[in-house]
């Protein structure tokens, strides 16, 4: 019998455990607006998460290339991960200078208690060298990350999730990131 | 006489046959290089309005192999106006064939469509030397067997000749390899009685302008292997357009790696088109294995499958930007990827612009050309 019963005991903290892990950790996360958005790595990714804090009826203000001094009078920072060639030389810039003005944004926010959530919308074509370069940099300096699944598939950002006690959201479709910015910032 | 003749002829009869073998082979050749010059037919819809010459808007273009058909198909109700490009690299296929299949079926309801499905036209007369690509392929019609152009990346030199050493593009005196002042992506905005590609070019801008369009499509594919692909590039004007579409095609299953047109990398049509020009520009690009250089045998059924063992190998290293399988990378995919971004955009433009609306209708879908292949729209 009390075999039994410490087995239930193990299925049911199993279950929690399960469930826990499964949950939505929006549920858990919240922010404020005004929120910044800026790039790190100067993929146009950062305009469609721009579109999609627009259809949240977020507070927002975009700069692609935000500096520390662009981190006030805002409650949170949105950094939309993933690199572009086309992108770093549209903005004159090299991948360890755009490396560079991330880490100093991050640490701006960081400094001032600012809450910072990592994006990355770009899937499999923002992975792979350059765009792991800032993917990893953002993402393991964030507050909480938002993925867009298919740019997850070898675990990248769960496991720094896992690493570094990061909540973290993964959609299947970027346009279903709408719901979660919604009920981060509390716009339902 | 006659057997003087005959004591000749047999005498040297080798050298006899052999000019008459040579005679053969000279008419053969020539006839398969002037057959380069015949534009294929093509079948527009019945919602043609008129078909004008590019020389319209360039008058230096008239007479040379560079003047081309436009395609213009007007609504009822009047609205915005949009332009598709296909044929700026005629060895780029899924980006004219998908402005053939526009062209042979589209319908509009409001604004105006113009299709000039071969941008380059002087470029469809020639083959890229040293490629050892097919010169035509060939798709079934409801007619019957549909034939094809494969033509070059850049105007042919019978047209423009010589390349200089150094191509300085006008106005902003960027420098490129000679070879690229052939190239119609990289001759914007043109001049109007420079080099044929710059005429070209010119008078394109010139459509743009005077016919106010304001959403405008150069289409385009590229090696599995280039950054650049399955992507959609647009300009700081058109980009939320590009946003929206990106997202919207995503949720449909179509995935697009969104780019933006660099300030500095001048002569390509989103650059200069933005910046010369008011409309929304917007360059699309499918993954083509028969553009790449990890291709192996390079023939008319790579052109139309997209399949290649090199590829196979290629992606099982990591080292292709596009998903890649057996199934390779048919043509009627990268037409379908085509138009349904063309469709998607128009479409979210007129949602954003309603004054400026354009409405299309009879264009088949991705699935339906997925589903049914590209022989149930062609003539």
């Amino acid at each position: 019998m009390k075999q039994f019963l410490a087995i239930l005991l193990i299925v049911f903290m199993s279950n929690i455990l399960f469930l826990d892990a499964q949950s939505n950790d929006t549920d858990k996360f919240h922010a404020e607006d005004p929120v910044l958005i800026t790039s790190s790595g100067q993929s146009s990714d950062v305009l469609m998460v721009k579109i999609l804090a627009k259809k949240s009826s977020l507070n927002y203000k975009l700069e692609k290339l935000a500096t520390p001094e662009m981190i006030k009078d805002i409650k949170s920072l949105i950094i939309v991960s993933g690199g572009s060639t086309k992108g770093l030389g549209a903005a004159k810039i090299d991948k360890e200078e755009e490396y560079a003005r991330t880490e100093k944004v991050i640490n701006k926010a960081k400094e001032k208690g600012i809450k910072i959530i990592a994006i990355h919308v770009g899937g499999k074509s923002r992975r792979g060298a350059l765009s792991d370069y800032f993917n990893k940099l953002v993402a393991e300096n964030a507050d909480h990350i938002i993925v867009v699944s298919s740019g997850n598939e070898d675990g990248f950002f769960t496991n720094i999730a896992k690493e570094k006690g990061i909540g973290i959201d993964s959609t299947e479709k970027i346009v279903l990131i709408t719901d979660i910015l919604k009920r981060i910032y509390n716009k339902e | 006489m006659i057997k003087n003749m005959i004591k000749f002829m047999t005498k040297n009869i080798f050298a006899i046959l052999s000019l008459l073998f040579t005679v053969v082979i000279l008419i053969i050749s020539a006839n398969e290089f002037l057959d380069q010059h015949n534009a294929q037919p093509l079948y527009p819809s019945k919602a043609l309005t008129k078909i004008e010459k590019l020389s319209k808007y360039n008058p230096y273009l008239m007479g040379t192999n560079g003047d081309t058909d436009i395609y213009i198909f007007e609504g009822k109700e009047p609205g915005g106006k949009t332009l598709i490009l296909g044929g700026t690299h005629p060895n780029e296929p899924a980006a004219y064939i998908t402005t053939y299949l526009m062209l042979e079926n589209i319908s509009v309801s409001k604004g105006t469509v113009i299709i000039i499905p071969r941008a380059n036209n002087s470029a469809f007369t020639h083959t890229d030397p040293q490629e050892g690509n097919p010169k035509y392929f060939h798709i079934k019609g409801k007619n019957g067997l549909r034939k094809f152009r494969y033509g070059s990346r850049v105007t042919n030199p019978v047209d423009q000749w010589p390349d200089p050493d150094i191509y300085l593009h006008y106005p902003s005196g960027q420098k490129l390899a000679g070879s690229e002042t052939r190239n119609l992506n990289r001759s914007y905005p043109g001049i109007k009685d420079g080099t044929l590609t710059e005429r070209i070019a010119f008078a394109i801008v010139e459509l743009i302008k005077e016919a106010k369009i304001n959403l405008a499509f150069d289409l385009h594919e590229a090696a599995p292997e280039y950054p650049v692909v399955n992507a959609m590039v647009s300009s700081e004007r058109s980009q939320d357009i590009a946003s929206e579409a990106t997202m919207e095609l995503e949720f449909e299953g179509l995935n697009y790696s969104l780019e933006p047109s660099p300030y500095n990398f001048h002569g390509l049509s989103h650059r200069e088109w933005q910046d010369f020009t008011e409309t929304f520009p917007i360059l699309l690009e499918t993954a083509n294995p028969i553009q790449g250089r990890l291709r192996g045998r390079t023939d008319e059924a790579l052109l139309l499958t997209g399949k290649d063992k090199m590829y196979l190998k290629a992606v099982a290293l990591g080292e292709l930007h596009v998903p890649y399988d057996s199934t390779g990378i048919p043509i009627r995919l990268r037409v379908g990827r085509h138009i349904a971004a063309v469709t998607k955009i128009i479409e979210v433009f007129s949602n954003n612009y309603p004054n400026k609306a354009i409405y299309i209708s009879s264009i088949p879908t991705y699935d339906e050309v997925m589903s049914f292949g590209l022989e149930k729209y062609f003539n």
